[in-house]
């Protein structure tokens, strides 16, 4: 007998009929991804609870336009757009001092952009695992106390003069920019 | 169903793409295959790209900064800060190494049912922290987990001769492997996969994806490596016989013959003539008469057996070795047991495939002969004949060599065949291979016209098939052990009988 017979061995796989193909979906979905989608539905409209006043009815409707399509294909320009209706709703809202619900929106955020890329790793049945879970809640969590640090910062600065700030942000969106545009424009170093 | 010829067709190659850019995101869909640059010549490997988290998170961070500065919005420093220090995180572990990926097949030739691993191994992965791999489900072709999908975090190990990978033995720094085949562990990207039926199954089109520390590039190879073919040999259906070929006329073998030889079966006892061999004396006898008397034996030969398989269709639908068979199953299972029984007790086996394609297998002996049949019969297809080629079928069979005929009996050519075999005077067998219950009408609207319909060809097959048994060609259905014993000892009893040849 041939050695490659030899050696096969028989594994436990399910038999035909059984394959998640041309089934409804979600049923086999890993709970991750489950999770995952999930928060991406309903995080573009938890990220305008925390704003002070009340919210225009137009941005819950695109919240709602815009988790539908978030949770549909994370991959997509959803992401983005929860953070510029976000970004839209702060501007919107009254009073000139930082609101503590401010880190909670910016949590919201966060949470919101990690789903984002764990679902994006694979297709919804990929079961993604316990480490990788684990290193992004990791990453989240620090994520969200650079911005309470921020915050923090933004307090005892404000408190000096609202320029500061403006200044500040305006050379950080300046470096950030940049950033961006020589990851784009450069690509990796060749290793052929 | 036939096996595949092609390895993706463009329905399955457009469902799949509608599917992953439906689940998660257009830049992981299928690549379309033979892609070429503008300048025609084909990509060996795409580099690094920003991922869509990288890019919206720079991108609202950009504009919820510049939003501040603007409006003298402090607040929404705040709002966008974790994004903006995640982009600046993701982009300063920017990758520099473009990796390479290879796959490889564990096993090539297996039998329908068992499994072997489909392994990714991956050089230069330094900058690589998760990797996804994703491959078509293709029929007939399952893995583990079923959707086809695996990942998670790369962990670099030194390659130790990996393809693609430096020389055995040597450590490359910057090299990381993701399948450990010597260890016989799964690493990421490996995929334990099975195939359920017999025949030639191409491995289907997958999707490799690496992303980078804090996902912000990613990394796709294009083209993917393709996986290559898996020869799938068929699962011998259960089979027994205990009854004797009834004209073995070989040298050696394990039938007994009606001549006298040096077999080990007794015979009779004559009187001791010259020649005689003195081991063959029978003392008892000899003192009794005194006259020197050996014992006679029976030679023991082997006998030639052609298979004769029909492929001109496949009646019904196969559902894989865990399901119900379809005709062509049946007949390649049967083909397959009763190969192995005869070449087991010391037969010489040979193969006809009725088909398009005439394949035939000389006679042989042994094992390595088995392999050689059973790897012809996971190569037929079903295939019509061309026009005229039908009436050019040869049957290379010497005289008393015994045919059987593995047959649904549904079309005209292989009817014509057996007529002709029977009319030679070879102890033939017609096993009946379509198998019970088959739904013709499937979904169609039109159902109790289709049921009729093949109501009526199985009566004519009936009829047909009675034809056949009254000019001497028994008919079996296959049932597995002992389908052939009744015939056999029949044939046998018939062989043993005076014949009357015309001159």
């Amino acid at each position: 007998m041939k050695p490659a017979l030899r050696n096969a061995v028989r594994i436990p796989i399910p038999p035909m009929g059984s394959r998640p193909f041309g089934s409804w979906p979600v049923k086999n979905w890993s709970t991750a991804h489950l999770v995952a989608r999930c928060v991406l539905l309903l995080g573009p409209l938890l990220t305008l609870f925390p704003a002070p006043g009340p919210t225009p009815v137009w941005a819950w409707v695109v919240g709602i336009v815009i988790g539908l399509a978030g949770a549909r294909q994370p991959d997509g320009f959803a992401g983005l757009g929860v953070i510029l209706l976000t970004v839209a709703v702060w501007v919107m809202a009254p009073g000139d001092d930082l609101p503590v619900n401010l880190l909670l929106s910016a949590a919201v955020l966060v949470l919101v952009h990690v789903c984002g890329i764990l679902a994006s790793y694979g297709p919804p049945e990929m079961r993604l695992g316990q480490e990788l879970l684990t290193r992004w809640s990791l990453r989240g969590i620090a994520l969200v106390a650079g911005s309470g640090l921020v915050f923090g910062l933004a307090r005892i600065v404000g408190s000096a003069g609202p320029s500061s700030v403006g200044w500040g942000s305006g050379v950080g969106a300046a470096v950030l920019l940049l950033l961006t545009a020589r990851a784009a424009l450069v690509g990796p170093r060749s290793n052929n | 169903m036939s096996p595949r010829s092609a390895p993706v067709s463009p329905m399955a190659r457009a469902t799949l793409e509608t599917r992953q850019r439906l689940r998660f995101g257009s830049s992981m869909t299928m690549p379309s295959r033979g892609a070429r640059t503008r300048s025609g010549e084909r990509p060996a490997s795409r580099s690094w790209s920003a991922s869509p988290a990288l890019v919206r998170a720079a991108l609202g961070s950009a504009a919820g900064l510049t939003l501040a500065v603007v409006l003298g919005e402090p607040d929404l420093v705040v709002l966008v800060s974790p994004l903006a220090a995640y982009a600046a995180l993701a982009l300063l572990r920017r990758p520099h190494l473009t990796p390479r990926a290879d796959t490889r097949v564990d096993h090539r030739l297996l039998v329908e049912g068992e499994g072997t691993t489909w392994r990714l191994a991956l050089t230069d992965a330094d900058d690589v922290e998760h990797l996804t791999r994703i491959v078509e489900h293709t029929r007939f072709l399952v893995s583990d987990p079923p959707h086809g999908a695996v990942g998670g975090l790369v962990r670099g190990v030194p390659n130790n001769g990996a393809p693609g990978g430096g020389a055995p033995g040597k450590t490359a720094p910057g090299d990381t492997e993701t399948g450990d085949n010597e260890s016989g562990k799964d690493r990421v990207g490996d995929l334990p996969i099975s195939p359920r039926r017999w025949g030639l199954h191409d491995l289907g089109d997958q999707v490799i994806v690496g992303s980078s520390a804090w996902a912000g590039f990613r990394w796709r190879p294009t083209p993917p490596p393709s996986g290559g073919r898996l020869t799938v040999l068929p699962e011998p259906s259960p089979f027994d016989a205990d009854a004797e070929l009834p004209q073995p006329d070989g040298l050696v073998g394990a039938h007994r013959s009606r001549r006298i030889g040096d077999g080990s079966e007794f015979s009779g006892i004559r009187v001791f003539g010259a020649g005689d061999r003195l081991r063959r004396i029978n003392w008892r006898v000899s003192l009794r008469t005194d006259e020197l008397h050996v014992d006679t034996m029976r030679a023991e030969q082997d006998s030639g057996v052609l298979l004769v398989i029909d492929a001109f269709a496949d009646h019904g639908r196969s559902g894989g070795v865990d399901g119900s068979p379809s005709s062509l199953d049946l007949t390649v299972r049967a083909a397959a047991a009763l190969a192995e029984h005869h070449l087991r007790t010391g037969d010489r086996v040979g193969l006809r495939v009725m088909n398009g394609g005439n394949l035939v297998v000389g006679y042989g002996a042994g094992i390595h002969h088995l392999v050689r049949i059973r790897s012809a019969l996971a190569q037929v297809r079903p295939s019509t004949p061309r026009e005229g080629s039908s009436d050019r079928l040869r049957f290379p069979c010497p005289p008393g060599t015994v045919v059987f005929v593995l047959s649904p009996m549904l079309h005209q050519t292989s009817v014509n065949a057996t007529a002709t075999l029977a009319s030679r005077g070879l102890p033939l067998t017609l096993i009946d291979t379509l198998p019970a219950g088959i739904d013709v009408a499937g979904g169609s609207d039109h159902r109790d016209l289709h049921d009729l319909a093949w109501r009526m060809r199985l009566l004519e097959r009936d009829a047909l098939l009675r034809q056949l048994s009254r000019v001497g060609c028994p008919v079996v259905p296959w049932r597995g052990p002992g389908t052939i014993d009744d015939v056999m000892r029949r044939l046998s009893r018939r062989a043993a009988l005076p014949r009357e040849l015309s001159r």
